[in-house]
This record gives C-alpha cells, structure tokens and sequence, in this order.
C-alpha cells in the first residue's frame, strides 16, 4: 500500500545561503494511512521544523514530500494552504482558539474555508464535538471552558473536516497528568476508530509510549525510528463521563 | 470562501471592539459630515448670491473704477453715457459711505448713498410711501432723504418718519420719503432696504469732494446691453487714454465672475472637509494595523486551518470598508442636518447637492479600500508560523 506521507531527503536550511543553519538534514519518513505515532526529541533537534513541513505549512529546501501521492514540495503558498484544509487537522499545545467565537463556531472555523454552506457546517462540527465528548458545550466561549475541554474543542476542529491526519503539537503539553490521560484516549479513539493517521510531536516518553510507534530525531536527523515492541503500548486511562471531564 | 462570509466575519470583528469601531467610523462620519454640510452651505451661498445678482435687474451696466489704477468718476461722467450711449435710458451716480444717522436720540449705522432722481428706475426699486429725490433736489442740494425699508425700521420703529428730521454725520435732513421693501438677502451685495439715499451733490458737499464712487446705467429694453457696455468702456479708455482705467461690467459678467467665485469657495470649502475626511481614512489604518498585531495569533489559527492569503485579505479589507461606508452613511445624514442647523442658525441658504453626496460615499469607500489596504496586505502575507508563535 501507498504510504500516506513520504518524505524524501528533505533538508531545511533557514537563513541565507551560506550562512544558512540546518534545521533538518536529509530526512527520509514513511507514514502510512492509520498509523498513531510519535515524533519525540530534545529541543533544537529541528522536530518543530520537521513538523511545520509534514503539516504543510512549510516546503523542504531540499527533498521531496508527497502526501497521499502528491509532491508538496513545491507547491504554492495558497495551494498549501488548501492541503492543510482538507487534508490536516491540527491540534496545538496552546490549544490556539478563537476566544470570541464559541465551540461551535471554532469548529467550523476549517470549513469556512472549505465553502461549506452554514448548515452543513454546523452539522458537521456538532458531530465533531460529540466525538470528543464536547456535545453539551457547543456555544460556551474558551474562556469558559477548562484547559482539558478547550483541547478537545481543538481535536473537534482537527477531525472535523474529515482529514487524513492528525498533527498533534505537544497536545498534553500544558495539561495536568489526568487530563492528559483524556486527550491522549481520545487521540487513540479517533485513530483506531476513525482511522485517522496521528502523528504527535511530544517530548515526554510516557506519551510517547501511548503511540505505536517512535520516530526520534536528533540534531536535524532521524536517529532511530521503529515500532514500540510489544507490550509497551500504554493505553490512555479511560475517558470519565463528558460531564466531570477535563476539569483542572 | 465567498464574499457572505468575508462580510460576516467583517462584522464579527468589528462588534467585537464595538468602542474602537465607532471611535474609528467616526473620523469618516465627521469627514463626510463636514464635507456635506460645507458643501451645501457653498452651494447654497452660490445660488443665494446668484438671485441677488439677478434681483439688480437683467439690463443693467455698472460702472466702476477699476481697483489698481482707477481713475476718479464724476457726477458728468453719468450725464456723458446717458446721452453718448445708444439704448441707455437712464444712468444714475452713485456715492457710498457709511454713516451714522440719529433721529431723537436713537442711532443706527447704515449706508448713505446719493443719487439721482432715476435710481428707482435703474434698480428696479420702487419708492413705497411719500416720493424719491427729484432733480430739483439734486440741482439745489437739498438737505432730503428717502429711508430704505429696513433702514427706515430701524430708526423709527412704528412711527411715521414722514417730515422728520434726521441727523447724517451732523447734517439735519428731512425725511421725504421710504423705499419699498426689496428683500434680497445682502449677504453679498449690500443689502438695498439698509441704505439712506440723498442727492448725490449734498453727498459730495458733505464729503467734501467731488468724486462720485459708482454709476448704475439702465439698458433699455431690447437694446443689446453689450454693445452699450463696449461703448461705455471705450469712452472712458479714450478719456483717460488707459483701457483698465475703469471697469464696465454687465449683469451677465457679475454673475460669471460671482460664479466662479463662489465656485471656487466651495471647492474649497469641499477639500478642507476632505482633508478631514483623509485623517479618518488615517484613523482607519492605524487602528487596522494595531488590529492585525492584536489579532496575529488569530490569523496563524485561520491560516493553519486553511484559510488562504486572500481569505484573510479579504477579512480586514471588508472591515475598513464596512467602517468607511457605515461612517459614510451615518455621515451624509448628519452632514444634511449640520447643513440644516448651519443655515437656520447663521441665516444661511444651503442646498443639499446629490451629486456631493455621491462624491462624498464614494471618497469614503475609496478611503476605506485606500487605507485598508496596507493593513489587510500586511495580515495576508503573514506566515503561519510565525503568527501561530506570536503572543
């Protein structure tokens, strides 16, 4: 089967020629269509950077990166952006909603740019918001919501366009353990019954071990990558109810 | 993403910052305001001075010295044009000066003018009670006055100045008669019912010269007033060998000159409210700019989610517009209303002009496109993630 991403040698040099500083340095990666996994690393090893380009929301300098066959490389800034509207969701450590709009409409916020009608959008991210357990708080703003809750507001804004993948910056980042536990099930629930690719860029092993598989790069390259052997799996601590969920 | 929802995300933020939006809207509001109201008091004053003009009568010749180089007129020079001039009828000198006249105690400051017996005929103003100077009054120089309307309340009051003595520059002369009211305005030329007229020659003796200041001629009806007004101006270039020396001029050249005048006052009028209209559209991009900054995170988010360069180009581009064109509106009401207030207040026309106030909403549109424009260019061109890293 093809694989959902496929970077080839990709390098990313920022600044200019010559004095340019390697970020990444020929990195190959393979991810297929379902797979739940981690990119983890110390800070400076270029994950971030590795990350923007997976998410389209940088090119390589050098190398090819294909998605679902395509070679986004060299595509253009707006092309770009369409890729990340129907194909990536993004989920951010930050969480990064709108604060003045409400659940709903932050969920809505990628089909907006899809051209989706008004109904059509609000059905969509209603559904959304009931995957991650959110139903019952479609027109509360940010601002009223816990930390825990405004990160599944977020994984509805990511799945709610129905995208081939996940890109989950630190997601667990500023959360308490036990909410952590919850937005990592939810991350397992999504990829095992949606079949959404995940792909999270953590630096904390224990969420590394809640993922399937462990790419570790270092200094610009990927210096180990492979499968978590059997029985290290960790499976999130169970979702409470929706109601007591998520508070800090 | 379609236009719809540009506007409604538009809206959005504006009402998100209602207090910054209309602190915004309102430089455009007073811009087009003032332009309005300026503009329709310009306009009205224009058309004002026109009927003022029309009102001395359509076949009358005035003649002048001219202000650089003028030579002096004399009481003769009305008498050489009325027989020398084909079609003249009549040509009257006239002596102006301001003055104060006393009845019993009571004083008013008005403008005394002297004349001849035939300045009713020449200006169209007829006498309304007792009678006008006569030659006689002239020839001998009496000591009479005829009261303008408003000139004669003034004084009087509700009593009848019939035979009263009045007190020019401490001169008696006996009120012989009252002017009928004429009622054009006097914003712009003297105002014809706030005048006392008495015979030019006791004018002159009471100044002490012997110049006179002006002479209003009659054309007759149906004669060709320019070909009198070119006589006229070539007598007196062959007597003072200078064709500048004095100036002659139609009422159809007042009314050109007077309306480029005016014309030009109301530009002008009309650019000085435009350049409060520019400091608005200034107001607009400053606040569009510190908007973008606020709003960096934002625009990372959208960004990141798919929305394109012209997405969000279009987003803060709606905005500036939506608050020119709203200020716009709100403006052009309150631009009529100022107008309305400016002209009962001060006693002023104005005319409302449609054509301004399409010029008006248009400037402001383009205001907003004009100002917008940067600030909406700088949010598009951000990358995504820098502006998700900002905070």
């Amino acid at each position: 089967m093809k694989p959902l991403l496929e970077l080839t040698g990709v390098s990313k040099f920022y600044g200019e020629a010559g004095l340019a500083v390697p970020a990444l340095r020929g990195v190959d990666l393979r991810v297929g269509a379902g797979e739940l996994l981690s990119i983890m690393g110390p800070s400076g090893s270029g994950k971030s950077t590795l990350m923007n380009i997976i998410g389209c929301l940088d090119r390589p300098t050098t190398g090819t990166y294909l998605i679902e066959g395509r070679d986004v490389s060299t595509l253009s800034g707006d092309e770009l952006a369409a890729i990340r509207n129907r194909k990536v969701g993004f989920v951010f450590q930050t969480f990064n909603l709108l604060n003045r709009s409400t659940a709903q409409e932050n969920v809505e916020l990628p089909l907006i740019y899809r051209g989706l009608s008004l109904g059509q959008r609000r059905r969509q991210a209603r559904e959304a918001l009931e995957v991650v357990g959110m139903g019952h708080r479609l027109t509360h703003r940010p601002a009223q919501l816990s930390g825990g809750e405004q990160q599944r507001v977020a994984i509805a804004r990511a799945i709610a366009g129905d995208p081939s993948l996940i890109l989950a910056d630190e997601p667990t980042g500023n959360l308490d353990t036990r909410t952590g536990e919850e937005i990592m099930a939810i991350f397992q629930r999504v990829n095992s019954e949606l079949g959404v690719t995940v792909v999270q860029v953590t630096h904390d092993p224990h969420r590394g071990r809640q993922t399937r598989r462990i790419v570790l790069i270092r200094d610009g390259r990927i210096v180990e990558d492979g499968p978590l052997p059997d029985g290290e799996f960790l499976a999130a601590a169970p979702e409470p109810a929706p109601d007591g969920g998520g508070a800090q | 993403m379609n236009l719809f929802e540009s506007f409604r995300l538009a809206f959005n933020g504006l009402r998100a910052n209602k207090m910054r939006s209309f602190l915004t809207m309102l430089g455009v509001i007073i811009g087009v305001g003032a332009v309005i109201a300026l503009v329709s008091v310009g306009t009205g004053a224009s058309q004002e001075v026109t009927t003022q003009v029309e009102a001395l009568g359509s076949n009358l010749v005035i003649v002048m010295p001219a202000s650089a180089r003028g030579r002096d007129l004399r009481v003769e020079d009305a008498a050489t044009i009325e027989e020398r001039v084909a079609g003249v009828a009549h040509a009257v000198p006239s002596l102006r000066e301001s003055a104060t006249v006393i009845w019993t105690g009571r004083s008013i400051d008005t403008d005394v003018v002297g004349t001849t017996e035939f300045l009713p005929e020449v200006q169209s103003h007829p006498v309304g009670q007792g009678r006008f100077l006569s030659g006689q009054d002239v020839l001998y120089r009496r000591f009479v006055a005829v009261l303008g309307a408003t000139a004669r309340n003034n004084l009087f009051g509700l009593r009848d100045p019939m035979g009263q003595e009045i007190y020019i520059s401490g001169y008696p002369f006996t009120v012989i008669g009252v002017m009928a009211e004429k009622g054009e305005g006097g914003l712009f030329t003297p105002d014809p019912d706030d005048r006392v007229l008495i015979p030019v020659t006791t004018a002159q003796r009471l100044l002490g010269t012997n110049k006179i200041g002006s002479i209003y001629v009659s054309v007759n009806q149906g004669a060709n007033a320019d070909l009198a007004t070119n006589h006229i101006q070539r007598i007196f270039e062959v007597r003072f060998g200078d064709a500048d020396a004095v100036q002659v001029f139609s009422q159809q050249q007042i009314l050109a000159a007077v309306g480029s005048v005016t014309g030009i006052l109301t530009m002008l009028l009309g650019a000085i409210a435009g350049i409060s209209l520019l400091v608005g559209g200034i107001g607009i991009m400053n606040i569009m700019l510190v908007s973008v900054t606020e709003r960096t995170r934002e625009i990372g988010v959208r960004k990141a989610v798919g929305a394109r360069s012209r997405d969000i180009l279009a987003q803060f581009l709606v905005e500036s517009v939506i608050i020119s064109l709203v200020g716009g509106a709100i403006g052009i009401a309150l631009g009529m209303l100022g107008s309305a207030a400016i002209s009962r207040l001060g006693n002023v026309p104005s005319v409302v002009s449609l054509s301004w106030v399409a010029i008006a909403f248009g400037f402001a549109a383009a205001v907003g496109v004009f100002f917008g424009i940067y600030p909406a260019m700088q949010a598009s061109r951000l990358d995504p993630i820098q502006a998700l890293r900002h905070d």
